[in-house]
């Protein structure tokens, strides 16, 4: 399917979202925080763990 | 780039072959009036799903697709919409009480590219089997969860944590190792709105602090044998201080934490949209799509400013945690209220 484009009522909300490279060299080098992938999968109560196959686990405990 | 998830839990059916004391379905009578409710048709949930795919490819996240139930097992045409997630390439997983997960059906589910299953376990099995309200309810859902292992079909294990059964988590994870299961974690109970705090299987936030500092010895004694997940909202709270979490409050933006608002939502079997399932506030029909329902819908926009949420839910740890929305109303009756389970101001140095 092509992509429609994104209206501006819709842009607001995505930015209302953190920019998870953005923010990647900062996570960097963390001893305390892995990989940046990790924020893909945020921990989510409404879901539990299986939200994400991928899960690892929260990458800010 | 790194996507976020776009997740959609889905009731496929009000029916199950069980009675758990702390189900929702329970506590909102779905059991006694779904005769009245008009479930979804097919080709309904058809729609529902291309709606999915095309939002999340929109936005350019990846689509979660939990298939919840009741027990989902007990939805006749499961299959027929497993072949349509599969060729859709959505990641699917069930959200399954286990008992149902026979060999065959686990063929069957590996064979349509089930992602995941998460089967419920809440205690070791005395207490799983009292809680179920049946008494091979905790070897059934043990062997279905060996069932889909040997298919190779990752298991994560979840429990409802109570008042009853806090102190089994351990015994949880040791159910979990020996079914095959690969991860296991713990979700909080909502007290019954109409109880609140009164709810006799409603943990305490001094209780839940016990429980979170046990579950991260556990998540180490247990590492080479299983994951244990720390990824309750409420862990959040213990975090230490990053630069994301403040460049994000800076930013009055969503970094982690409950997905309220941002990126889950949850439809009952009649196609009726709450802002997540264990928040039981209408918000509109799967029928408006999920644009209008995550973009325009007035608690949705709530849910996204950081500066309603209310009392010590505001703190520095707002933009990656929240407490849980849900709570916070079955508590008090309103959403943006506190969460009473938080334990941030009992954490000693």
């Amino acid at each position: 399917m092509e992509k429609l484009e994104v209206l501006a009522t819709e842009q607001e909300f995505l930015d209302s979202m953190i920019d998870l490279d953005q923010y990647t060299p900062l996570v960097k080098g963390q001893s305390n925080y892995l990989e940046k992938e990790k924020y893909s999968c945020d921990p989510c109560d409404a879901c539990g763990p299986a939200s994400c196959s991928d899960c690892k686990g929260c990458a800010l405990d | 780039m790194t996507k976020r998830h776009l997740y959609l839990q889905w009731d496929s059916t009000d029916s199950c072959n069980l009675r758990c004391d702390q189900c929702y379905h329970e506590q909102q009578g779905n059991f006694e009036h779904k005769q009245m409710k008009h479930l979804m048709s097919l080709e309904e949930v058809f729609s529902m799903i291309d709606d999915l795919d095309e939002t999340s490819k929109r936005w350019n996240m990846i689509p979660d697709f939990a298939i919840s139930g009741g027990e989902p097992l007990m939805r006749k045409d499961l299959y027929e919409i497993l072949d349509y997630t599969n060729k859709k390439e959505l990641q699917t997983k069930l959200l399954s009480n286990g008992t149902l997960i026979t060999k065959l059906v686990a063929k069957e589910l590996k064979n349509r590219n089930v992602r995941g299953v998460q089967v419920s376990i809440d205690g070791g099995r005395e207490m799983h089997n009292q809680i179920r309200k049946m008494p091979f309810a905790y070897d059934k859902a043990i062997e279905g969860i060996y069932n889909a292992s040997q298919e190779k079909i990752p298991v994560n294990v979840a429990m409802t944590l109570m008042k009853n059964n806090k102190d089994q988590f351990e015994e949880v994870i040791q159910g979990a190792i020996s079914a095959g299961a690969i991860r296991v974690g713990f979700k909080t109970y909502v007290p019954n709105s109409s109880l609140g705090l009164l709810d006799p299987n409603f943990l305490n936030a001094g209780e839940f602090y016990e429980i979170a500092l046990k579950a991260k010895e556990l998540k180490l004694k247990y590492q080479k044998d299983i994951e244990v997940l720390t990824s309750d909202v409420l862990f959040q709270v213990m975090a230490e201080n990053h630069p994301l979490i403040e460049s994000a409050k800076k930013e009055n933006k969503f970094l982690s934490g409950c997905s309220i608002g941002y990126r889950a939502i949850s439809v009952l079997s009649d196609g009726a949209v709450y802002p997540c399932r264990r928040l039981p506030i209408l918000i509109g029909n799967i029928r408006e799509g999920l644009v209008k329902l995550f973009v325009e819908t007035p608690i949705m926009k709530e849910f996204r400013d950081m500066g309603k949420i209310k009392e010590r839910c505001s703190c520095d740890r707002v933009v990656h945690c929240r407490g849980c929305r849900a709570v916070a109303f079955a508590v008090t009756g309103d959403y943006l209220s506190k969460d009473p389970m938080c334990y941030k101001e009992l954490i000693k140095e």
